[in-house]
């Protein structure tokens, strides 16, 4: 099925809840995840696994290395889920 | 002067063991297990002899408490970091340490080679965390600088996560170091050849492993049980450098802070 860009938005959002504990409203398109959501490389490979789980889609921790933003995460991961085999 | 003298052993320290190791132990007839074995008990030795010859250049009196770091194994050591000679502090004191280093070690002419022999690991390896895992399990201990580079002041603090990440994946217990070093110097930014007034005292203090998280906070995410336990460890030390201030008589300014600070 194909997932929309909300989807993937409200996705990550309750995602970073869980993982982080973020605020929804600090989950958005422009927030950079090192340093405005203190998301750090390690933090960024458990998010991955999450993000992985919930998709039930096969991701490889180097698709994200280039994100610096949450706009970044969401691009990757609408990539992954909705146009890759 | 002393300190200058200190800088070319060091370097001239490091080189001839990077010699040493490059031709003869390269060759040698056993595994790459016990190479790098020998490799860390030379960097003990080393580290040991190298504190002791500043202390008797008059740098500095280092006085050495609590446990002994000698007979542990499979501990991630975590310290603080007020200057650039407190590794050698624990290396000279610690048997089959592995320590996770920043990136320009790796290219510096004189820690470079030996810290790819020795088995570091940088600290921004992709692999940081089975890497780390696996010193453990083969009973290495570990040492991370939780704040990643030297601190100006005490309570800087600004504790990175990377060392409860990795003991929370190596399931390893954390041992943690204070290091007092009054008045401060071979800081960060630090002019070393200008020597302060007076004659720095070092206090190296290791305290028993912490407690473990909570069985409850143990089920939470792994995300949010390094974030505590980071907070913890910053609260630890947070607690021991209030205890410095409340037995030292040193000014700010010896102790780091900027002068303008009140």
């Amino acid at each position: 099925m194909r997932y929309t860009e909300d989807e993937i938005y409200r996705q990550l959002r309750e995602t970073m809840q869980k993982l982080f504990e973020l605020d929804s409203e600090k989950v958005v398109a422009d927030a950079r995840l090192y340093e405005d959501l203190d998301i750090d490389s390690i933090d960024a490979v458990n998010m991955i696994i999450e993000i992985k789980q919930v998709t039930g889609k096969p991701i490889a921790a180097q698709h994200f290395r280039e994100a610096r933003t949450v706009a970044d995460v969401v691009r990757i991961v609408d990539q992954i889920v909705n146009y890759d085999a | 002067m002393a300190t200058g003298i200190s800088f070319v052993l060091f370097g001239a320290g490091t080189l001839l063991m990077s010699l040493v190791f490059l031709v003869f132990v390269r060759l040698a007839p056993v595994s790459q297990s016990t190479k790098q074995r020998w490799i860390l008990s030379c960097i003990k030795g080393l580290s040991a002899f190298f504190v002791g010859f500043m202390q008797f250049l008059g740098l500095y009196t280092l006085e050495v408490r609590g446990q002994s770091l000698d007979s542990i194994r499979g501990n991630l050591i975590v310290a603080n970091h007020p200057s650039l000679i407190d590794a050698l502090f624990i290396t000279a004191k610690t048997n089959d340490l592995c320590c996770v280093v920043k990136a320009d070690l790796y290219s510096n002419p004189f820690t470079g080679y030996i810290v790819k022999l020795a088995g570091y690991i940088p600290n921004h390896s992709e692999t940081l965390l089975n890497d780390a895992a696996s010193a453990i399990s083969q009973g290495k201990n570990l040492l991370i600088f939780p704040e990643g580079t030297r601190n100006t002041f005490d309570d800087q603090l600004d504790f990175k996560r990377g060392a409860a990440n990795v003991a929370l994946y190596s399931c390893c217990p954390i041992t943690p170091v204070v290091i007092e070093f009054y008045p401060r110097n071979l800081q960060k930014g630090g002019k070393w050849y200008i020597a302060p007034a007076r004659t720095s005292t070092i206090i190296m203090t290791t305290y028993p492993p912490l407690a473990n998280l909570d069985e409850k906070d143990q089920q939470r995410p792994v995300t949010l049980q390094a974030r505590q336990l980071t907070q913890t460890l910053r609260d630890f030390y947070q607690d021991r450098i209030n205890e410095f201030d409340s037995r030292t008589d040193y000014t700010l300014v010896e102790r780091g802070y900027p002068r303008h600070a009140g």
